[in-house]
């Protein structure tokens, strides 16, 4: 009873922006964001790289779609275009907006990575074992004194941790962001200067040793010295 | 700190919603094909309505589709649709997420040291779908579904099924649900072609849409809630399994590899826990919950979301029992 009359502006506005084929064009920016997705290196910062296939083919099809529904006659129907609408700027704003995630932020308050069935790297010798490495080597071995004084030179993100330390850290992925957790080890940072920010990716040189720290003796990484580095462009293991 | 927040949950949510759109892409085209080839309501409708038979059948069917439950929606909204009985249709929903081939080659991955948990996730995953879906049996088609599914089901339905009322929706009163038009299964022809993708552009809209809530959703839980809350009852029996579940249903991860990122605290939770997580996940999560709103109207979602809880619960609490 209380809809408008047929003949009123909202009625005409609202039956004009129905009638527009907003289902293809979301299926074409859909298809393009995934594709962009990829094509941009950002399915690199989001998720496992056994997904990427997926994700492509999933756009290629899409963007196949769109085009068949677009030049289809499409005879009256009930068009869902709000949700279609929804879909559209959702993927513009994907595409406008990159993903920069706080990786300290996200990992705060995650439990420590399991790292079974990771590669190993036992075998390596000390300054060539990476962050990974060391931390599954510190957490199988009964006596971490044994690794006291051998350097290392480990990369990683700057990861503060719920009590204010700062870690260096890297992040262990399955599938994709949301089922990340942290690979880490407690740094030393150098006296002389300011520790670097949380985030920023730092390539640290030292030498292990164990400290007593407010958590207990434990593996720290005495660090000699700290480079900027830039984020990779797969910034976390899988 | 929040500018942090909100650019970390968008980075989330830009990772749920482009990995799950490939799966529900999956689901959305197997159910175009489906609509499009196989005979709808009389063959269809050979499908078990037995309580125990039909979820069999229906868990069997799953077995089938190597697609996480973004995928299994649109198909089991067509099987519905199509004229399926109900319980073969809510087999397949609730148990086809668990015991795909995908599924259990993941959790074989993830756990060869704890060969319980092969056997123990599709069997506590199939009792879960075979008890919900005869729960659901008990009641109306139409006080579980859609008014929009029920009028398409309708027209695949033997006019004898349905109520008086039943048939009568949607011709009488206002607010009419306004029922998609079906293509001619199986007849062939670019005609019959085009319908069925047109139909298919629209489900697929539709359900990314609800998708894109979801993961919003779940994106922004996964940044504000710790879960080192969720797993600091680790080992308290009951507890850490109810802390698991919220876990599961917050963290909306793909079932295909929700055994990874199980994996990752494993040692921390008991082992009622860790299969409440698996059970629970692949069926309700804040991911899914959208899509359920194609199938099931709102009552029959609270329901089934509860039910599965529970269901999750006893078999944690169980195998604690047995295991602790």
């Amino acid at each position: 009873m209380n809809r408008p009359s047929p003949s009123s502006p909202w009625s005409v506005i609202r039956s004009a922006v129905a009638r527009w084929r907003w289902p293809p064009l979301a299926l074409l920016c859909c298809g393009g964001t995934l594709v962009h997705s990829w094509f941009s290196g950002r399915l690199q910062l989001l998720m496992a790289p056994v997904f990427h296939g997926l994700v492509i083919g999933a756009g290629l099809v899409l963007l196949a779609w769109g085009v068949v529904a677009l030049v289809a006659h499409q005879p009256r129907r009930s068009t869902p275009w709000r949700a279609a609408v929804l879909v559209i700027c959702t993927s513009l704003l994907i595409v406008l907006t990159p993903p920069r995630s706080s990786f300290s932020t996200l990992a705060r308050h995650r439990p420590p990575a399991q790292l079974d069935g990771l590669a190993a790297g036992f075998a390596l010798p000390p300054e060539q074992r990476d962050l990974v490495d060391w931390v599954r080597l510190l957490r199988g071995t009964p006596q971490p004194q044994l690794f006291r004084g051998e350097p290392i030179q480990v990369e990683g993100f700057v990861l503060v941790t719920a009590t204010g330390e700062r870690h260096l850290a890297q992040l262990l992925v399955r599938c994709c962001l949301a089922d990340a957790t942290p690979v880490q080890l407690a740094v030393q940072w150098p006296a002389d200067g300011p520790p670097p920010e949380q985030d920023q990716w730092v390539r640290v040189e030292g030498e292990m040793e164990l400290l007593d720290t407010p958590g207990g003796v434990q593996p720290v990484v005495v660090a000699h010295g700290v480079t900027s580095i830039p984020k990779p462009r797969q910034p976390f293991r899988t | 700190m929040v500018v942090n927040h909100l650019s970390t949950s968008w980075s989330v949510f830009q990772a749920l919603f482009l990995e799950a759109i490939p799966f529900l892409l999956i689901g959305v085209a197997l159910a175009t094909m489906a609509r499009h080839w196989l005979p709808s309501g009389p063959a269809l409708q050979c499908l078990p309505d037995h309580p125990l038979l039909g979820p069999l059948t229906g868990a069997a069917m799953g077995f089938a589709l190597p697609a996480c439950e973004c995928g299994n929606v649109p198909v089991t909204r067509q099987l519905l649709a199509a004229g399926s009985p109900l319980p073969t249709a809510m087999g397949f929903l609730f148990a086809a997420p668990v015991l795909n081939p995908i599924v259990l080659a993941s959790t074989w991955a993830a756990f060869p040291d704890q060969p319980w948990l092969l056997w123990a996730r599709p069997a506590a995953g199939l009792a879960m779908a075979l008890v919900v879906a005869m729960l659901l049996r008990l009641q109306q088609d139409a006080a579980i579904l859609t008014p929009n599914l029920m009028l398409e089901r309708g027209f695949h339905q033997p006019a004898s099924a349905g109520s008086l009322l039943e048939r009568s929706a949607g011709l009488i009163g206002s607010g009419a649900p306004v029922a998609l038009p079906l293509p001619s299964a199986g007849r062939g022809g670019v005609k019959s072609w085009r319908l069925s993708l047109l139909h298919g552009m629209d489900e697929l809209v539709k359900l990314s849409s609800l998708l894109i809530l979801g993961c919003a959703v779940a994106a922004l839980l996964q940044t504000t809630l710790p879960r080192g809350w969720l797993l600091a009852v680790g080992q308290a029996p009951t507890l850490s399994v109810l802390a698991l579940m919220v876990l599961a249903v917050v963290i909306s991860v793909c079932s295909s590899v929700d055994a990874f990122l199980a994996l990752g605290f494993a040692a921390q939770v008991t082992p009622g826990a860790l299969l409440a997580f698996l059970i629970l996940g692949p069926v309700i999560d804040l991911k899914s919950l959208g899509l359920y709103s194609t199938v099931f109207c709102r009552p029959a979602m609270v329901f089934v979301a509860l039910a599965c809880g529970v269901l999750a619960l006893l078999a944690g609490q169980w195998t604690n029992a047995l295991m602790l």
